[in-house]
């Protein structure tokens, strides 16, 4: 099974990567934006780097048919997301390949959702939150099983 | 010393920087700051913008407590190797972040325990608070959790597709 892991980079790279154990065994490749860490990401694994869409719209839509043309051309059967917003593109079009969609929401997020989360939400396969708290912030749909610390 | 962090944030983290500069004028303790994207340059403390995470790993290591933004990656590093930390939230207010979300991870770790908070940092918040930061004991068992509800996930998918592969290629004669 092949999974593709997507995350901005700074903190979500870096609670993504406390979860690597997630993924053993499995084949699997990042996708994520340009930055001092380049190099952490790379040495694990394949790396597809994306614009930094930084809340700028037209980035934001440019987004789109460059994830398709990733997933068409690597055809993963998982998408794992952590946000931010670089994981909509990529659950979209999840969703329209039909391609298994799990979002984490951050660590930080104690008390709501990111904006990524509450998009993310309706549609994913499985969405899960780091805090108990959040379940009763979020939908039925939201699990609790653990967090990165 | 006392390793100061703002993470790989674009925005300017100037009012942590500027009162971590202010306090290494106050200590004969080294100050390292990462800067970040900060406009304010320091004059007093060591500091450089940004590193690669086995430098920061390694300057952890080195530190006696760890004063960083509220956002994973500094913290989790300082809860790994046993450090003290205080924690400051970037504010929207100050052009620091897009919103206060750091607020919540904040408060958390204050409440648990894990971090003292500091909302707004000054060289002699930043001392007051230091002394009253004491090193927690990291535990793993909640990621573990997370890692096999994840395997679990991905193994149930894995488990459907090979059905469905199969299924597809019984034929009719075989089914009883």
């Amino acid at each position: 099974m092949k999974i593709a892991i997507v995350c901005t980079h700074g903190g979500h790279l870096t609670e993504t990567l406390q979860l690597l154990d997630a993924f053993a065994g499995y084949e699997y490749f990042f996708v994520t934006h340009h930055s001092s860490r380049d190099q952490d990401v790379q040495k694990i694994a394949r790396t597809y780097f994306s614009t930094n869409i930084n809340a700028n719209p037209f980035r934001f839509m440019l987004a789109f048919p460059w994830a398709l043309s990733l997933l068409l051309r690597e055809s993963p059967d998982v998408i794992f997301s952590m946000g931010a917003e670089i994981a909509l593109p990529f659950f979209f079009w999840g969703k329209t390949l039909r391609i298994k969609t799990v979002y984490l929401e951050s660590w930080c997020r104690v008390s709501n959702l990111s904006m990524t989360g509450k998009l993310s939400y309706p549609f994913v396969d499985a969405f899960y939150v780091q805090w108990p708290q959040m379940l009763q912030v979020c939908g039925s749909r939201a699990k609790y099983a653990g967090a990165v610390l | 010393m006392i390793l100061v962090t703002v993470g790989t944030h674009q925005q300017p983290f100037d009012r942590l920087v500027k009162a971590a500069d202010d306090f290494a004028s106050t200590t004969d303790e080294t100050v390292i700051i990462q800067t970040g994207a900060a406009t304010y340059e320091p004059k007093y403390a060591e500091h450089f913008r940004w590193a690669s995470s086995q430098a920061m790993e390694s300057l952890t290591q080195e530190s006696r407590a760890v004063v960083t933004q509220a956002s994973a990656g500094a913290v989790l590093l300082a809860i790994q190797y046993g450090k003290p930390i205080v924690v400051t939230p970037r504010l929207s207010r100050y052009g620091e972040n897009f919103n206060d979300h750091q607020r919540q991870l904040a408060k958390a770790l204050a409440e648990c325990g894990q971090a003292v908070l500091l909302e707004n940092p000054t060289a002699a918040g930043l001392q007051a608070a230091l002394d009253c930061a004491w090193p927690r004991i990291p535990s793993t068992s909640s990621r573990d959790q997370l890692v096999i509800e994840l395997r679990s996930q991905f193994e149930r998918w894995e488990s459907q597709a090979r059905r469905k592969k199969t299924g597809r290629g019984v034929p009719k004669s075989s089914i009883s």
